[in-house]
């Protein structure tokens, strides 16, 4: 019997009018098989699909894995490991399968066999570009989450494709919005970690579609399955790529969240992604609360702990300098050390620290006076940069912004200009937004509470819980190799548009 | 490449969910299609009316990355290039919170453009909408101040700010006429401040709990 006219009659008897999830379950019985049956093996790293193995965009990757400029971090995170090879796909369909499928099907019905398809026609160099593109718009518009899931090493490598297409054409933009829709569609409730949601997050900082981005952020991802092509670097790229576009968005407060989610990731070594998020949890909090702490969140584990400050040294030296609040000191270090912070890309986040700080020694004058002159801020006002607005501009900037409760008095022209704080008053708009926030920690509340019964049911915890109480030991979390950024050059400067 | 749609054929008073998909129509265009920059300089203004002011920072460098190079010889595109280098100055100078800038150079602007072209509309929109916005801010920042200070934000001069301000119940100082003084505002009612206190409280205990359990 003709393999193909089989596969096609199989098509034939799956009820494509149920819901999403039965008739993914109907092709996953009755047609992935056959088609599976007729695929070619691929072994090893020969792979006909040109995803860089292990996992990272092209444009990063280095014959060993690693990007590290300084051999010591390579010996202190773990050498050059490739934890990722499995994500690579384990076979590509027949040729008359794949015409069959981009031919005769339509995308919208059978998104799992049309990731075959086209990871197997167009998965390899030569492959026309804009084709290939024009295809995958059609198949992302429409994709099945559901049947995603069923062929996740494919669907991992498609998505890895489309993000190479859209740096070969030096277009971050490309097939972007369909790139969302792509994570968005992963679970109907939006909250389960997918291979297209880092992804996705890379090619829209790169593109600065950040409004974009955060259509993807507002929506808290907390469920993690490494049965759809996931690995640990997944999760910490979604929340430290998160973190960058809600620093772009200057939503400092929960870009901090997402950094912590970062930090608290158990993993022995630990990554170099995690020591990125560090240096900028140390900015933002100096931004946020004129204060920094190295103290880790209590997840997070010893070795991680001394990786951190043996990394982050300058970042340390300058938030000490901030909080001494001596701005000599402070712009002493900030010469020093601000060629680190530009190629650590957070050049722009120093600035914005050092404007904080000028920010904070305002704002603590309100602990003291109700009243000052403006003429007694100018004498104590630092502008650690000295090109910023005068002092009287820079007060008014601040009532404007909402970071001073203060009004301006000036009688008459002769007359000093007084600064007036003011009591903070409480209305219906801080209500509200205390309303909103106490509703999403109740409902993480519930979902913590069923994730805790979950876990604590599960057969993994309670082998591992009768480990430990027969065994001395503790848990040691999955080794990652070294972690490849890829140097993401950040022009958050306030000066330039 | 594919020529974007004219910018004369859109609705005549556009909002940012008509501009916003046609984005990746102008990113895919001729470098020099005068309808894009057009396009670009509405969607500029646009965002700047809704006080989005990061996503115009952001869509400059989009525009900057996507056009890179225009035609040179072009009459058109000599005349859109100036359109588009004036409106980075007003993204700047409302970035920078230069509001003698930014009055200045939009009033430069609107002279030059049509009176009735779709660019000129939606930027005498902007120049109202900042005015408005600042005298908000001026009003609760000021409880009184130089005529001259306040003349800035809202891009008049002193005998036109002080008109502006007397309508809204300012006077000038008795002791210096180039110094203002704000109306005073109504206080809240006691029936207003009870209701805020009683929703403070209900969420207050609403915490408690929550911390208990």
């Amino acid at each position: 019997m003709n393999p193909q006219l089989s596969f096609l009659a199989a098509l034939e008897s799956v009820d494509f009018d149920g819901t999403e999830d039965a008739v993914a379950l109907s092709l996953k019985e009755r047609v992935l098989p056959i088609i599976q049956a007729n695929a070619t093996t691929i072994s090893g790293n020969d792979g006909l699909i040109n995803v860089n193995v292990t996992g990272h965009l092209p444009e990063t990757s280095s014959s060993n894995g690693s990007h590290s400029k300084d051999g010591a971090r390579d010996r202190i995170a773990g050498g050059t490991s490739d934890p990722e090879i499995s994500l690579v796909p384990k076979y590509t369909i027949a040729n008359d399968d794949q015409e069959a499928i981009l031919t005769r099907t339509d995308p919208a019905k059978v998104s799992a066999l049309w990731i075959l398809a086209l990871t197997a026609k167009y998965g390899n160099q030569t492959a026309d570009i804009s084709e290939f593109v024009s295809s995958a718009n059609r198949l992302l518009d429409n994709i099945s989450g559901a049947q995603a899931k069923l062929v996740p090493e494919h669907y991992r490598a498609l998505l890895y494709m489309i993000a190479g297409a859209a740096d070969a054409l030096d277009n971050p933009n490309l097939l972007l919005r369909q790139l969302l829709n792509a994570a968005l569609s992963f679970s109907p409730a939006h909250d389960t970690l997918s291979p297209a949601h880092a992804l996705f997050l890379i090619q829209a900082l790169k593109a600065k579609q950040y409004k974009l981005a955060l259509q993807l952020l507002k929506y808290d991802v907390d469920k993690f399955d490494s049965a759809y092509a996931l690995t640990y670097q997944d999760h910490l790229r979604f929340h430290y790529y998160g973190a960058m576009v809600l620093i772009g968005m200057k939503q400092y407060e929960k870009a901090i969240e997402y950094l912590a989610i970062v930090l608290c990731a158990p993993g022995f070594p630990c990554s170099m992604v995690q020591i990125e998020a560090l240096k900028k949890t140390i900015l933002l909090q100096l931004i946020l609360y004129g204060k920094h702490s190295l103290k880790l969140p209590r997840m997070a584990n010893d070795f991680t702990s001394h990786s951190y400050r043996a990394f982050a040294r300058p970042y340390d030296h300058f938030a000490v300098a901030f909080e001494n609040g001596d701005p000599t000191v402070l712009k002493l270090v900030w010469n020093q050390i601000n060629n680190i912070f530009s190629a650590d890309g957070n050049y722009g986040l120093g600035l914005h620290a050092l404007t904080a700080f000028r920010k904070q020694r305002i704002q603590k004058l309100r602990k003291t006076f109700m009243t000052v002159p403006m003429k007694y801020i100018e004498s104590n006002d630092v502008d650690i940069l000295e090109n910023g607005p005068s002092t009287k501009a820079f007060v008014l900037a601040m009532i404007q912004d909402g970071d001073l409760m203060a009004k301006i008095s000036q009688k008459s022209s002769t007359s000093p200009v007084i600064v007036v704080f003011q009591d903070g008053s409480i209305t219906s708009s801080h209500l509200d937004a205390l309303e909103a926030k106490l509703d999403s920690v109740r409902q993480l509340n519930e979902k913590i509470a069923i994730a805790d019964r979950e876990v604590g049911q599960s057969r993994e915890y309670i082998s591992r819980k009768l480990q430990n109480t027969t065994a001395p030991g503790g848990f040691h979390g999955r080794g990652s190799g070294l972690e490849d950024l890829e140097g993401y050059d950040d022009s958050m400067s306030m000066m330039e548009l | 490449m594919s020529s974007f749609l004219p910018v004369d054929s859109l609705p005549k008073y556009l909002s940012l969910s008509d501009l916003e998909p046609l984005e990746p129509f102008a990113q895919c265009a001729a470098a020099d299609d005068a309808n894009v920059d057009r396009y670009y300089l509405l969607f500029l203004y646009s965002l700047m009316n809704n006080d989005d002011i990061e996503e115009a920072r952001f869509l400059l460098k989009r525009m900057s990355a996507a056009r890179r190079t225009v035609t040179a010889g072009s009459k058109d595109a000599a005349d859109i290039s100036a359109q588009l280098s004036s409106v980075c100055k007003i993204l700047a100078s409302l970035w920078t919170k230069d509001y003698a800038k930014f009055f200045s150079i939009a009033t430069d602007v609107l002279q030059s453009l049509p009176l009735e072209s779709p660019e000129a509309s939606i930027l005498r929109m902007l120049v109202d909408h900042v005015r408005d916005a600042n005298y908000q801010f001026v009003s609760r920042a000021f409880l009184s101040g130089a005529l001259s200070d306040i003349a800035v934000y809202l891009g008049l001069s002193d005998i036109a700010t002080m008109e502006f301000l007397q309508e809204k119940g300012w006077s000038a100082s008795d002791e210096d006429p180039s110094t203002v003084i704000a109306p005073v505002l109504g206080i809240e009612s006691p029936r207003h401040e009870a209701q805020q206190k009683a929703r403070l409280d209900s969420l207050t205990s609403l915490i408690t709990h929550m911390q208990r359990s």
